[in-house]
């Protein structure tokens, strides 16, 4: 979608009928339903896919969420938290069972994507459930022989709000390539060493390389997290045009 | 076309009046939310400028202050964004592209495609049968003030019905050129308006 940035042919999104093979409780407000799609030819880390669900009477409502998984999986990883009076989450989460059918097009976005092809290093900041195509990034990261020097700074609530977090902790064991550094922002263990608090410019310039080795961003959270930290990124100093973000709108979806 | 499956347990939530309004699987939100693939630009009106090419020569440039002179128009649209919001009977202000060709004399567009360029390098080629007959304009104002730079501003080109999610690369040349220091909000985003905005009775 940028002039800089030669754009990846996208395949024609048909909708398709996948079939729930599990329900991950990740949070108490957030969930991954894994998917076997009647037809996947991959996708790029960082995409998402629509969702669109149909009541008796025709009615029906679409949502885009996130693809968690790296495109490595067969099986297609969407991680859905609970918006507030969100018709399409609360039936997700509460209504979806493992063998049910559910309706959904992609891979879409051309924009918000990274493979390790493109090499690093590279910054991700996510605020919340934001982490989700930042988790499809960092998975296939992990899978790459090559290891891409990469920062993950993600804020939450608390510790109990993190996503993905025993396996973050996995990942970051063992890989000096990769910094692992939580903001919390509401709640912490008295014993908290991390940063408590949102995110700052101090965390940022501290965790995010230098800009001599040309980091690309990738900014996933609420409309003004992302809004906080890419201006921030640009009063460091960085380059606006490797800052890549991804904003939830305020109603959320 | 096959009927969509229906989603087991899942339950009909019809909206107000409105939502006849509203395309399958959108729904309505009062909010404005924000798409943007990068950081909102701190553009600052007296550093913006806007300039209409043609092959190799200039057809006019102007400065805000000097576009802000050109003759306005006011539409209202329903926003259908393709990440499923949709926002009705939205006011938007600005100056036509039918307008900007009649200020440099032109009596009608000099070829069938349009480049936009914008800040942060973005670039969209736009067919012109979606620009003319009043089907888009250069926007500066929303609900009567001033763009937000969230939202595009100062100001914000035009996108097209053609584009939909779909990069459009097109092969022919587009020697007809418009030049600004504005934001493009993705071009999807873009689409989905003028998408409206070319379906609006003007």
């Amino acid at each position: 979608m940028t002039a800089t940035d030669a754009p990846l042919q996208q395949p024609s999104i048909a909708w398709q009928t996948g079939r729930v093979q599990a329900i991950v409780t990740e949070t108490s407000r957030v969930k991954s339903i894994i998917l076997q799609p009647a037809n996947w030819s991959g996708h790029w880390p960082g995409q998402h896919v629509d969702i669109r669900l149909t009541a008796d009477d025709g009615y029906q409502a679409e949502r885009s969420y996130s693809i968690a998984s790296p495109p490595e999986e067969k099986l297609l990883a969407l991680t859905v938290e609970r918006v507030e009076d969100g018709e399409v989450s609360s039936y997700l989460l509460d209504e979806l069972q493992v063998g049910d059918a559910l309706e959904f097009r992609g891979p879409i976005g051309l924009h918000f994507i990274w493979s390790q092809t493109r090499g690093g290093p590279i910054c991700l900041v996510a605020g919340g459930t934001g982490i989700t195509p930042l988790m499809a990034m960092l998975r296939h990261r992990r899978r790459s022989l090559a290891r891409i020097p990469a920062s993950l700074i993600y804020s939450a609530r608390s510790l109990a709000d993190v996503v993905y977090r025993d396996e973050l902790a996995t990942m970051a064991r063992g890989d000096r390539d990769l910094r692992l550094v939580y903001a919390l922002t509401r709640e912490h263990p008295s014993d908290w060493n991390g940063h408590r608090g949102r995110v700052n410019e101090a965390l940022l310039a501290e965790n995010s390389f230098t800009r001599e080795q040309n980091p690309t961003f990738f900014i996933c959270g609420p409309t003004g997290f992302v809004e906080g930290i890419s201006s921030m990124l640009v009063k460091l100093g960085f380059d606006p045009l490797a800052i890549r973000t991804e904003r939830f709108g305020p109603t959320g979806a | 076309m096959d009927r969509p499956p229906v989603s087991r347990g899942f339950k009909s939530r019809r909206q107000a009046p409105e939502a006849a309004r509203l395309p399958p699987g959108q729904y309505l939100t009062t909010d404005f939310p924000v798409l943007s693939a990068g950081p909102t630009p701190d553009i600052r009106v007296a550093d913006w400028k806007i300039a209409l090419q043609l092959g190799g020569s200039l057809l006019g440039k102007w400065t805000w202050d000097e576009f802000e002179a050109l003759p306005q128009t006011t539409i209202a649209v329903d926003i259908h964004c393709v990440t499923k919001w949709t926002k009705l009977s939205t006011v938007w202000q600005g100056v036509s592209f039918d307008d900007l060709l009649k200020v440099v004399g032109l009596s009608e567009p000099p070829n069938a495609y349009v480049m936009a360029h914008c800040d942060g390098g973005y670039t969209t080629n736009l067919p012109v049968t979606d620009l003319v007959a009043g089907k888009a304009m250069i926007a500066t104002r929303y609900e009567g003030l001033p763009l937000a730079p969230a939202h595009g501003g100062p100001a914000r080109p035009p996108g097209a019905a053609s584009l939909l999610l779909e990069e459009r690369k097109v092969a022919a040349k587009a020697p007809l050129h418009a030049q600004g220091r504005a934001r493009v909000l993705g071009i999807a985003w873009l689409s989905q308006l003028w998408r409206s905005l070319a379906g609006a009775a003007l």
